[in-house]
């Protein structure tokens, strides 16, 4: 027997590229902060650079990521009502508390950590690393409480989005790292050229674990969603054989996470810097894809 | 005493003949603008095809011989209207940052235009894509039970313009009125039951084949693989 659908509405997709974007330049930036505030707590004098780094894309990358949320808004100048009426059931309510009070502690934060005040700034890092992680949480739940989308809908997706988060930070300031090794280690004498490249190497190393804990997500998940309703079957096929199948499986999840870890756990490649500054591109470019199959893979699949 | 009003709709499909008067009626009495519906109805053909008769089936398929009975008796086209489902629990209400949806005392869940912001999450987020961004105001709409008319005691404008009274629009909770008698004494459904919003639409004679989103549609892996295995 042939089905075949004569006449249907699709209304157009909800979430735009535009939330796709914000969705990444928010994981990059709590990415940076949580690292940035990691190395502060952990209190090693060779780890300064590296908060110092991280606080100062925190600053950049925030403040051009609410730009995008607003340009995404039909009425954009009614932005201000989220602060007037608060919805607890609704994660962007939350989100809009987070991305308040974030760069208040994060800003104080940032400000004792260029004065060279370490208590304070120790103490600051402390209070502003949980809203650093639910400031980029909180978009793992919008996605999660859309119960309409299966491939949204999974109790898997805020840590995942948390984990890409990590990656693509991580990802970023390798990239920054590397730059500024190349063009300082000329005028700097052999033991700190040796502090830079420990960086380097403790940043790969902890993307790497970030890199396998996301391919674990990915595994979960995609095997669960085989187990579940109809929705979800094809949701996962379209997403392992379909459409999005190039972008998440081979530049997502081969390209962006698998590469990229083979590259850092193997000795020899780790030690070329060069290798380093690929997998890290690799694997900006690997959850970047992410962000958008995840959006507009979620949509792809008909509801009427 | 006041009198409990819970507004719901049961849309006999028996009935319906896809003439889309419902559709019309909406556009005009809401001034939808193009290429947005609040209400639809959803055509889907199904049945054994000629072309279906031609096919080399490795078992025996009664239809191959005698192709010609695989045209009409074979086949029938239904009719699905598809509008707000008016849920009891509705997804578009929990989700709203600025609670600009709301459930009225009567079960209708209405958009407060003066409150929405348009960050397009309740359509993301509801199950059965009835909500759209209105291109002229921006502003999110759905359909709502034409609450200005109900609220002088008319029905809905679609309920109006059916000409074979095929919806019927009442009082859920007064036992005398035809929606609640029809509930009583016919076989109803709910489309996507296991998201439990609890909707108020009731159809009679539902088909899967028409409720399911994923039946017949063109980018889908699953129709092809069953197609296949039938092959």
């Amino acid at each position: 027997m042939e089905i075949q659908i004569l006449y249907n509405v699709f209304h157009h997709e909800a979430v735009s590229i535009l939330i796709a974007i914000y969705f990444h330049i928010v994981g990059l930036h709590a990415g940076c902060s949580i690292v940035s505030i990691t190395a502060t707590l952990l209190g090693k004098t060779e780890y300064k650079p590296v908060a110092k780094i991280g606080a100062i894309f925190v600053i950049i990358l925030f403040s051009i990521s609410p730009i995008f949320l607003l340009a995404d808004l039909f009425q954009p100048l009614r932005f201000w009502y989220l602060f007037l009426h608060f919805n607890p059931t609704s994660p962007l309510s939350w989100g809009t508390f987070f991305l308040c009070t974030y760069p208040t502690f994060t800003g104080i934060y940032i400000y004792f950590l260029f004065k060279n005040n370490v208590k304070w700034s120790k103490i600051f890092g402390v209070i502003s690393l949980p809203f650093a992680i639910s400031v980029h949480g909180y978009t793992g739940f919008v996605l999660g409480f859309a119960k309409a989308r299966v491939l949204w809908n999974t109790a898997v997706m805020p840590s995942y989005f948390l984990c890409s988060a990590m990656i693509s930070g991580m990802a970023f300031m390798l990239v920054v790292a590397i730059v500024r090794y190349y063009f300082t280690y000329k005028e700097k004498p052999q033991e700190e050229r040796e502090k830079d490249l420990h960086i380097i190497d403790l940043l790969a190393k902890w993307m790497a674990g970030f890199m396998i804990l996301n391919i674990f997500y990915v595994f979960s998940e995609l095997t669960v969603m085989y187990y579940h309703t109809e929705d979800a079957y094809e949701t996962v096929e379209l997403v392992r054989l379909g459409k999005f199948s190039f972008l998440y499986i081979w530049v997502d999840n081969i390209f962006g996470n698998v590469v990229p870890s083979i590259i850092i756990i193997f000795r020899k490649t780790r030690k070329s810097l060069l290798l380093l500054l690929i997998a890290a591109i690799l694997a900006s470019i690997g959850v970047f894809v992410m962000r958008y199959v995840m959006v507009f893979g979620g949509q792809y699949v008909p509801l009427s | 005493m006041k009198k409990e009003v819970r507004w719901g709709m049961v849309i006999d499909l028996r009935r319906c003949v896809g003439c889309h008067a419902c559709q019309v009626a909406c556009k005009a009495e809401h001034e939808v603008p193009l290429g947005v519906w609040r209400i639809w109805v959803k055509v889907v053909q199904k049945g054994t095809y000629p072309e279906m008769a031609t096919l080399n089936l490795p078992w025996d398929c009664p239809y191959c011989e005698r192709p010609e009975e695989s045209r009409y008796p074979r086949m029938q086209t239904l009719f699905l209207p598809w509008l707000c489902n008016q849920c009891e629990r509705p997804i578009c209400n929990t989700v709203c940052p600025v609670k600009a949806a709301y459930k009225r005392e009567d079960g209708i869940v209405l958009i407060d235009p003066h409150r929405c912001i348009g960050c397009n999450y309740c359509r993301a987020a509801c199950p059965y894509n009835v909500r759209y961004a209105n291109p002229i105001t921006g502003m999110l709409e759905k359909c709502d039970f034409c609450a200005h008319r109900v609220d002088v005691g008319l029905s809905p404008a679609c309920v109006e313009a059916c000409p074979t009274n095929a919806m019927t629009f009442g009082n859920l909770k007064d036992p005398s009125s035809k929606i609640s008698q029809l509930l009583s004494k016919e076989k109803v459904q709910v489309l996507k039951q296991m998201m439990a919003t609890f909707p108020q639409v009731y159809y009679i004679g539902l088909d899967m084949d028409v409720a399911d989103p994923l039946k017949g549609w063109e980018g889908g892996i699953l129709p092809k693989r069953l197609k296949e295995l039938l092959r």
